[in-house]
């Protein structure tokens, strides 16, 4: 809502800054930078579920911004142009990590994995008022892990596409721009999506208030 | 409408992404279908209690300190660094490189194989040579030389 009513303004809208940037104005970007730099890293820390990688990667986005800017053609938003930069990043990354999974005897992935979910708990509790409650923490804290492990365990491509409009807020018709595909495939993996993580959650229905 | 074809679209209604004739749709066929509804129901429950996860937030000081990096990061991505990251770290001229090692054995392999066939040669000439030699020497072995001398000489 907030880059929307930013964007209704020209002076301040993505494309006028882009337009701006190219014309080496470089105090362009750091305005850029504050402007998407929690929505960069809050989509990769929901896709690789590890701070540090959330990071290097959400960083090398706006690295491959401020070196590609001149091939962006403005054929798409801005904001698409760069959670596709965000999204391939991500894959390349969990494709990397995957590999050193599997052919690395001494990689733990259980232990990368486990190390955020955790810190994320203990981030989140300090901001709620669930705090006051202990046995509610514990609950939630439970929960939290449960989701974060559910999602983490979705198909990659139902994955991408529940963060990306669950967690992002983004419009069905961005994340077919983003991922390149049809808005009714974006629609069936969701739905996919969310009918998985409802399996995977079932114990805790209950909890919903 | 049939459900089947409702429950991709229900997750679009559930997101208020519909056109307002598609919404219309949605809710009448949602006023007479008992499964449609607890379909959505179902889907609301779900995305309410993931709702409830608690939320990741970053102190002031990291986010000023993630700025820092993005350019120092833009600062460092001078040639040679990103040379040697391309190389050792994100391999992108691993392909560049296996042709360049490729070629190189290939040319230190047909280099090798025309010296050893230069040295074959001159090893050939050499036996033959011997082979000559050694024939002189059984020439003179057999005093034939002597012989052809005396003969030359009674001729005359």
């Amino acid at each position: 809502m907030a880059a929307e009513e930013l964007n209704s303004n020209h002076e301040n809208s993505d494309e006028f800054l882009i337009e701006r940037f190219k014309n080496n104005d470089a105090d362009v970007f750091s305005e850029l930078v504050n402007r998407y730099k929690k929505r960069a890293y809050y989509l990769a820390y929901n896709m690789l579920s590890n701070e540090t990688d959330a990071e290097d990667v959400s960083q090398e986005a706006f690295l491959r911004v401020y070196k590609n800017i001149g091939s962006f053609r403005g054929t798409s938003s801005f904001r698409t142009w760069f959670y596709t930069i965000i999204v391939n990043l991500c894959r390349s990354h969990l494709r990397h990590r995957y590999l050193v999974s599997r052919f690395s005897f001494h990689f733990k992935e259980k232990d990368e994995m486990s190390d955020d979910p955790e810190k994320t708990i203990e981030t989140s509790v300090g901001d709620t008022h669930w705090q006051s409650n202990p046995v509610k923490t514990t609950v939630n804290q439970e929960l939290t892990k449960s989701i974060n492990t559910a999602v983490d365990s979705l198909p990659p491509r139902q994955k991408e596409i529940f963060v990306l409009k669950h967690y992002q807020g983004l419009k069905i018709k961005e994340i077919a721009a983003i991922l390149k595909c049809a808005e009714g495939t974006v629609k069936a993996n969701l739905f996919k999506a969310i009918n998985n993580l409802k399996e995977k959650l079932r114990d805790y229905k209950e909890e919903v208030s | 409408m049939k459900c089947q074809k409702i429950g991709q679209d229900l997750v679009a209604y559930y997101y208020k992404e519909l056109e307002p004739a598609e919404s219309n749709m949605i809710e009448e066929h949602l006023k007479t279908c008992q499964l449609c509804r607890q379909a959505l129901a179902e889907l609301e429950k779900t995305l309410a209690l993931i709702d409830q996860k608690g939320e990741v937030t970053r102190s002031e000081e990291f986010w000023e300190a993630y700025t820092d990096k993005v350019y120092r990061k833009i600062e460092e991505d001078s040639f040679l660094v990103r040379l040697y990251r391309d190389i050792f770290i994100q391999p992108k001229l691993a392909p560049v490189l296996a042709t360049s090692l490729l070629l190189i054995c290939l040319v230190i392999s047909s280099s090798l194989y025309l010296v050893n066939k230069n040295k074959r040669y001159e090893e050939l000439q050499l036996a033959q040579g011997i082979e000559l030699f050694e024939d002189y020497e059984v020439i003179q072995d057999l005093d034939v030389i002597n012989q052809v001398d005396f003969l030359r000489e009674t001729n005359i």
